[in-house]
């Protein structure tokens, strides 16, 4: 009730992209239904999973909770966005500590991640514990932790 | 009843051998269709032109790696080259006619190894012996001299041919009988038993799998539910035309409350619990359909449940708990022995209603038109999925096509298929067009299938030496099956037993969640045990190790092999993570820790596996509490890939500290509390333990499931660890509804006999 339809560009993944959208239509909808970025996962819709978490401005945003609108004139970074064939560096740091189980989670956790690594060159137990709060319900969180300390050990 | 072997042969002489069935599409590969040259062989591979195979899976992929193992089993004995392996899902419908020639398509019971080794494996040996038939004619030597590798056929002086070059004439032959294939000696596996990576684990990583909740289709529609909040109301009315104006909204349908389809195989007891009024909201986008379902006015009969609470279940638990109820297990004489026991312990446990809630929502994409039907679900039972789509349509099911995509987490949810009639029902009442529909976490959690709750009342005698010589249960559930073996299928013997079951009827249908009713009873059991041992001076573990005991073991019972075994492989187990965890150590202040053993051996040839845990927690005091080390040591008969077995109890280990820390689902009025995951919480990486020690003990037994063994024995040694750190005696969970501050030193608030509430 009360919202404006309006075309919007985003700027994804370096690309611009086109969308018509309510203007409080959450960004999460428009990546996945409308431009058909479907690694970007719905499990809460309130910002508490995470597991639709996507890079904005070098800032994880979780993108059930932020509009469309909101993300005009940023850089907006979706887990389609860190590599071709899945050989950016924290995705071969999952791939080798084996951490997805069923894996809705991991591109959430995969871009959590990728924003804490490129704060941090060596984030402590402690800084994944505060920047990492996503959920995973198959348990991976000891890999994950493994996972990132992999990849900021492995960085070239 | 273990009959792998016997229903192959009968599903073998079902299927005609050498017809090349048609090609179908499944959830794994929907926009992958197979060139026509590809030849399928018995049901369960596809040869293709390019000697790439794909391999069809009978269960859904829930995260624990099926995809994966179970490629591994029926490749190993039909010499497959990994990196040629392309897996997809099972199609229901093909199963259905073929009179399940995939033995067992249930995602459940973590039976999936168990099940399904025997008959991958045989299929695979006898897949390569047509095609080693096929090429011995094309090229006129005995099979004697032929063998296999890497998907090719080599011939004597080192020629080969390929697999895709004879798998047309293979398909032609007859699959041999299974007395005259022989399998491979364990000794020569190179896939079965190593430590492959998943077939999905890049994919996994880059956001391309498809969940259901990714089916994306032309013209697609979105529909949002909304069911009666109170469990068993009825609908009484809606004013569609409150929301008729609003952007995009195509309609709204009133979806039928009826039967919902088997949780389970009913010989595994499965059940239907049926499932309530629902209205959807049908929209050209998810968001619009949703902001118009909040808009729409719809007003509910509560029905039956409009004022039953968790309180005011437990209430009625308690008062049951206090009147005889059906004996399920006897020995001795209880009431005589109690009275000569030395001293008397006695305590209530309790289990809140809890909900599994994987992470992907709920959701079912349905299509009709006048082809038939198609359907895409994220579910742990496609089979039954497929009939309940068909039955709900009224289609014969040859009209339903359902494709069953990866699933974003089971735990026992979706063995539930309601939301697929739920989505049918939608698609019949906008056909033509693809909606997919999907569950808001809200309506997720508003709409569980929680284990049931329960009440656990504890008395038990020690004579002068502390050993337990009575020992008493009664147990009061709610809505489930029967889960008596929780409390009556002990591994010990305590000369005076009694056992009492009974369940009454509450709002909520039962759900398998993770662990099921062992998670429930393995720590009521040895959370009382552990009780018994601090009562009687003694090392919990010396407690254990006594009721452990072959010699207490009737030598009349029936199965008295299986009881054998079950003891002597929990001895092992114990034993050996006492040794890994230093058992012995005493800890410093405000540190403790806790231990516990079992199986998950529902009935006497239930394989499972058999696991023991230590876990060690620290109290600050000021009521903070931190899992210190996890060590749990599994004896899962052969292990089919040791990192996917160490990924399950990895993730089971989590789910204990879950269900320990948060784990309560409240009713009020009829109504779930909780609304999402900021009112019910779970483990992160902040409260997840970070020193975590599994060793798998190597066996050649039957592989066994491995999926929930970890919960309960973790959970319970947990909970009794944080009373040995000096904390309270936890007899109800969640641990967030208690204070763990220190007991006083007098001990007058941690006295056995107390019932502790927060319920």
């Amino acid at each position: 009730m009360g919202s404006i339809m309006m075309r919007i560009e985003l700027k994804i993944n370096g690309s611009t992209m086109s969308a018509e959208v309510d203007d409080d239509t959450p960004l999460l909808w428009v990546l996945r239904d409308t431009l058909k970025l479907k690694g970007t996962k719905y499990g809460c819709g309130i910002g508490q999973c995470g597991a639709c978490t996507v890079i904005v401005d070098g800032q994880t945003a979780r993108s059930c909770s932020l509009a469309a609108t909101a993300a005009v004139g940023l850089e907006v970074t979706t887990i389609e966005g860190l590599s071709a064939n899945g050989d950016q560096f924290v995705q071969k740091a999952w791939q080798d500590i084996r951490v997805p189980q069923c894996g809705y989670c991991q591109s959430g956790m995969i871009m959590a991640a990728t924003a804490l690594l490129g704060k941090k060159l060596f984030p402590t137990d402690e800084d994944i514990d505060r920047e990492i709060t996503n959920i995973c319900r198959c348990g991976t969180y000891d890999r994950i932790r493994a996972a990132i300390h992999a990849a900021a050990n492995g960085r070239t | 009843m273990n009959t792998d072997r016997r229903s192959l042969l009968k599903s073998i002489a079902a299927v005609s051998a050498g017809v090349v069935f048609p090609v179908t599409m499944t959830g794994c590969r929907v926009a992958d269709p197979k060139p026509s040259d590809s030849v399928e062989l018995f049901s369960w591979v596809v040869m293709m032109p390019d000697n790439t195979v794909r391999i069809r899976i009978p269960q859904s992929d829930i995260g624990q790696g099926v995809v994966t193992t179970l490629s591994q089993v029926l490749a190993e004995e039909l010499d497959l080259k990994w990196s040629s392996i392309r897996p997809e899902f099972f199609d229901p419908l093909t199963n259905l006619k073929r009179n399940n020639v995939y033995v067992y398509t249930c995602t459940e019971s973590s039976w999936s190894a168990d099940r399904l080794f025997n008959p991958m494996r045989m299929a695979g040996a006898q897949i390569r012996q047509m095609l080693l038939t096929a090429a011995a004619r094309r090229s006129g030597f005995d099979v004697a001299d032929l063998r296999t590798e890497e998907s090719s056929i080599i011939l004597p002086g080192g020629g080969r041919q390929s697999y895709a070059e004879v798998a047309s004439a293979a398909s032609h032959i007859a699959p041999p009988h299974p007395s005259r294939v022989k399998l491979k000696d364990p000794a020569d596996y190179r896939l079965i038993g190593k430590p492959i990576k998943r077939l999905d684990l890049v994919p996994k990583t880059t956001g391309k799998l498809e969940y259901g909740i990714d089916v994306d289709l032309p013209g697609m529609l979105y529909a949002v539910v909304q069911q009666s909040p109170v469990y068993g109301g009825k609908l009484v009315s809606f004013d569609e035309q409150a929301i008729a104006k609003m952007p995009g909204v195509v309609g709204v349908v009133r979806i039928a409350a009826g039967p919902c389809g088997l949780n389970g195989p009913l010989a595994d007891g499965g059940e239907d619990y049926g499932m309530d009024d629902a209205v959807a909201v049908v929209a050209d986008s998810f968001w619009r359909a949703r902001k118009a379902l909040l808009a729409l006015p719809i007003e509910w009969d509560d029905g039956e449940f409009a004022h039953t609470s968790s309180e005011s279940i437990m209430a009625d638990l308690v008062s049951r708990a206090g009147r005889p109820q059906p004996v399920v297990r006897e020995a001795g004489d209880f009431a005589g022995s109690i009275g000569r026991a030395h001293r008397v312990i006695e305590a209530d446990y309790s289990y809140p209603f809890m909900d599994a809630m994987p992470l992907e929502p709920i959701n079912c994409t349905a299509w009709l038109n006048s082809d038939g039907l198609q359907v895409w679900a994220s579910t742990q039972f496609a089979q039954e999925a497929h009939r309940l789509a068909a039955v709900t349509a009224g289609l014969p099911p040859e009209r339903v096509q359902f494709n069953l995509p990866y699933v974003g987490g089971g735990f026992g949810r979706r063995c539930q298929n309601e939301y697929v009639s739920q989505a049918v029902q939608i698609a019949k009442a906008i056909p033509g067009k693809p909606i997919k529909m999907i569950w808001t976490r809200e309506e997720m959690m508003a709409r569980g299938y929680p284990p049931p709750i329960t009440i656990s009342r504890f008395k038990a005698g020690l004579d002068e030496k502390g050993n337990v010589i009575a020992w008493f249960n009664r147990v009061i559930s709610g809505t489930a099956p029967d889960q008596s073996y929780g409390p009556a299928r002990l591994p010990h013997y305590v000369p005076n037993l009694r056992i009492e079951y009974a369940r009454v009827k509450t709002p909520q249908p039962f759900g398998w969640m993770r662990g099921v009713a062992f998670t429930q009873h393995v720590w009521m059991n040895q959370g009382f045990q552990d009780e018994l041992a601090v009562a009687a001076g003694r090392d919990p573990v010396d407690l254990y190790m006594d009721l452990l005991d072959e010699g207490s073991v009737p030598t009349d019972l029936k199965g008295r092999d299986v009881a054998i075994r079950r003891i002597r492989h929990m001895r092992a187990v114990l034993k050996r993570v006492c040794q890994i965890a230093d058992w012995e150590t005493p800890l410093s202040q405000g540190r403790g820790k806790g231990v516990s053993v079992s199986d998950f051996s529902y009935w006497d040839t239930y394989h499972t596996g058999t696991a023991s845990s230590v876990v060690e927690v620290t109290l600050d005091g000021k009521g903070g509490l931190r899992v210190d080390h996890v060590y749990v040591v599994m004896n899962c008969g052969r292990i089919l890939n040791p990192e996917v077995v160490r990924g399950q109890v990895e993730g089971s280990i989590f789910w204990a500290i879950t269900t320990a820390l948060y784990g309560k689902i409240t009713l009020k009025d009829g109504r779930v509390v909780q609304r999402n995951f900021q009112d019910h919480n779970v483990a992160r990486l902040a409260t997840a333990c970070r020193n975590i020690v599994v060793e798998l003990v190597e066996s050649d037994d039957h592989p066994a499931g491995v999926g929930e063994d970890a919960v309960p024995i973790v959970m319970t040694a947990m909970l009794n660890a944080i009373y040995d750190a000096g904390g309270p005696r936890i007899r109800s969970l969640p641990l967030s509804d208690h204070v763990l501050s220190f007991r006083k030193q007098d001990g007058s608030d941690a006295l056995p006999g107390k019932p502790s509430g927060n319920l």
